[in-house]
């Protein structure tokens, strides 16, 4: 009887391992492309000079300079922003800011010292949105803890705060480069608000004067 | 007990005697204190006191005296107040060694229903409607049978594609989450002797959002209700919905009827439901008039005055819908207002004898926490059938 001759030389063996071959490339790829769209990294780092606007929201702000820095990051999993091309939104983050600045209006000095937080989304205010190919992001309404002295004086706050790092056109940003703000609330002071902005380069916003900050940067990665 | 007493002393160990020592002096001086709430009082509320101390010896007795002449006992109390003004109650606690500790606040009654310049005006607020009014009357005559501010709607501007990036959220007026320590709803007279009225207004935040809303009458009949938002929120450029709802009543007149302004210079009446939109169509002779609501030349002019701060942000139109009451209507909302999950009435809080009710809804624009301009005001004008000026 004649014994079939197998060998990997053959035609069959062959087209079996470009087949092999092409299905472990294709995984290789699918998977790839499937954790490419589901983390991302998002960090903002400014100091030096920034503008602020504080004061009583039901009165017309107070408006100074003042110095200071912030370091924000976001790392987690992210999907598709609604029907947003371009645009994700954290499903599940850790997410670490910190913030200090200082500046005198008046005769008063005063220096904030704040951290913010997010564990979740607790209510329908918060979210997190960023715009990889703009290195561009936004968080709407986290926790923060902070002290605020004012001319010595140190007491501590606690509430919500907003942020937004953004180029020009990206989420309603109307200014000419980029800049970081961050908005916290103060409802223990009796409803005054500070909106600190740090700058990449000196410009006008809603006529206000942001200067240029000494270092700035901001950085949206997805892996 | 010799060897006791010594190791006591030499170690400093605590004794017998020290106990004893202890059971008969105080650890501490009697403090005392007291809260209350609601912390805004009206007549025939029954604010609850409570008591809170420290130090002294227990056990405690808790006596209290409510300035009316009324008198009670307990460390938590209910005390029901007949007629305003500002009562100074006092706290007594006094412990088992008969040592006393006093404490008194001023605790301001205000008058309910409010009884000025003509006006009797029954209010109340509630975590989702802020203040509501009902049953008001002028000088005996039925004027507003029911107006509250449902929701504030806040709209984003959008992504490219039309998403927004923030809300659309419905804020409950006074469903916040922080409000000042010391109340926040105001009784308040006009300063101005030339331009006398009294307010009932309330403030309240919502996350980031301020708000308040005000309810004005004058003595010539004519009445405002007012929306004001501070700057906060997210920061982009948002769109501010305040939802007003009004039932309101025409004196003696069986018919209820809004019309409003049309180009040739007549006034059309709304008698479908639906939805009308300012059309910038203006009464020549009453400057601003878009909408006005009565019969057989008893109106009431409703006039918006919208304040915008952000005066590079466009005007945006304000929006009137006309809804049927239904008989008993427990239902707030509409499904032509947009609102989500109707808010109810509480049991009873009152019926519709009539069968309309409308919505109104202006708009203003805001540029939110990033700039530096005041708040944004919009008030609605009602002027009493005659005097319109």
């Amino acid at each position: 009887m004649k014994r079939p001759h197998i060998s990997f030389s053959s035609t069959r063996a062959r087209i079996i391992t470009i087949v092999l071959v092409l299905l472990a490339v294709l995984t290789v790829s699918v998977v790839a492309v499937y954790y490419q769209g589901s983390h991302a990294y998002s960090g903002a780092s400014a100091s030096g000079n920034f503008s602020i606007i504080w004061g009583d929201p039901y009165k017309p702000a107070k408006i100074s300079l003042g110095t200071g820095s912030e370091s924000f990051t976001i790392n987690g999993n992210v999907a598709k922003w609604g029907n947003e091309t371009g645009y994700y939104t954290y499903t599940n983050f850790i997410l670490q800011g910190r913030l200090h600045g200082a500046w005198s209006s008046a005769g008063s000095t005063y220096v904030l010292d704040a951290n913010l937080t997010l564990e979740t989304y607790e209510t329908p205010y918060m979210k997190i949105i960023i715009a990889p190919s703009a290195n561009s992001f936004i968080v709407s309404y986290m926790d923060y803890s902070a002290s605020l002295a004012v001319n010595g004086l140190t007491q501590h706050i606690g509430g919500v705060a907003g942020m937004k790092a953004a180029a020009p056109g990206y989420f309603a940003f109307q200014g000419q480069d980029r800049s970081t703000t961050f908005i916290v609330y103060a409802p223990s002071l009796g409803y005054p608000q500070f909106v600190l902005q740090w700058s990449h380069s000196s410009q006008t916003v809603n006529g206000i004067q942001l200067p240029a900050a000494d270092q700035f940067s901001q950085t949206v990665t997805m892996t | 007990m010799i060897l006791v007493l010594f190791l006591s002393t030499f170690f400093s160990l605590p004794g017998s005697l020290a106990l004893t020592s202890r059971a008969v002096q105080p650890l501490a001086p009697l403090m005392t204190d007291f809260v209350w709430y609601p912390k805004f009082v009206v007549t025939g509320d029954s604010p609850n006191f409570t008591a809170q101390w420290s130090g002294g010896t227990p056990p405690y007795t808790v006596s209290w005296n409510f300035g009316d002449g009324q008198t009670g006992n307990g460390p938590q109390v209910f005390h029901k107040f007949n007629s305003p003004a500002n009562y100074t109650v006092t706290v007594t606690v006094t412990d088992s060694l008969g040592l006393t500790s006093s404490r008194a606040h001023g605790v301001k009654v205000q008058a309910w229903p409010i009884n000025i310049f003509g006006w009797v005006v029954r209010w109340n607020i509630t975590a989702n409607d802020g203040i509501n009014i009902w049953n008001v009357t002028y000088h005996g005559t039925l004027v507003i049978r029911d107006v509250r501010l449902t929701a504030i709607q806040v709209l984003y501007s959008p992504a490219p594609s039309g998403q927004p990036f923030c809300g659309p959220f419905y804020d409950e007026p006074f469903n916040e989450t922080g409000v000042r320590a010391d109340g926040n709803i105001f009784y308040e007279n006009s300063t101005n002797p030339l331009n006398p009225y009294f307010q009932l207004r309330a403030e309240y935040r919502v996350e980031g959002y301020y708000y308040q809303e005000a309810y004005r009458f004058y003595p010539t009949g004519r009445w405002n209700t007012e929306f004001i938002a501070a700057r906060g929120g997210c920061a982009f450029d948002h769109i501010y919905e305040p939802h007003w709802r009004f039932s309101l009543a025409t004196g003696n007149y069986t018919q209820d009827l809004l019309s409003t302004y049309t180009p040739s210079g007549a006034w059309q009446d709304l008698i479908w439901e639906g939805n009308y939109t300012d059309n910038g169509f203006r009464d020549a002779s009453h400057n601003s008039t878009q909408w006005r609501f009565g019969a057989n030349g008893m109106y009431y002019y409703i006039t918006p005055t919208i304040v915008r701060a952000d005066l590079d942000l466009p005007d945006l139109s304000s929006n009137l819908i006309l809804v049927r009451a239904r008989p008993n209507e427990i239902e707030l909302s509409h499904p032509l207002v947009g609102i989500e999950n109707p808010i109810e009435f509480v049991n009873g809080e009152l019926a519709f004898r009539r069968n309309i009710a409308f919505w109104f809804i202006p708009r203003v624009w805001d540029h939110g926490p990033v700039n530096a301009a005041p708040p944004k005001d919009i008030t609605l004008s009602f002027y009493p059938y005659g005097s319109w000026p």
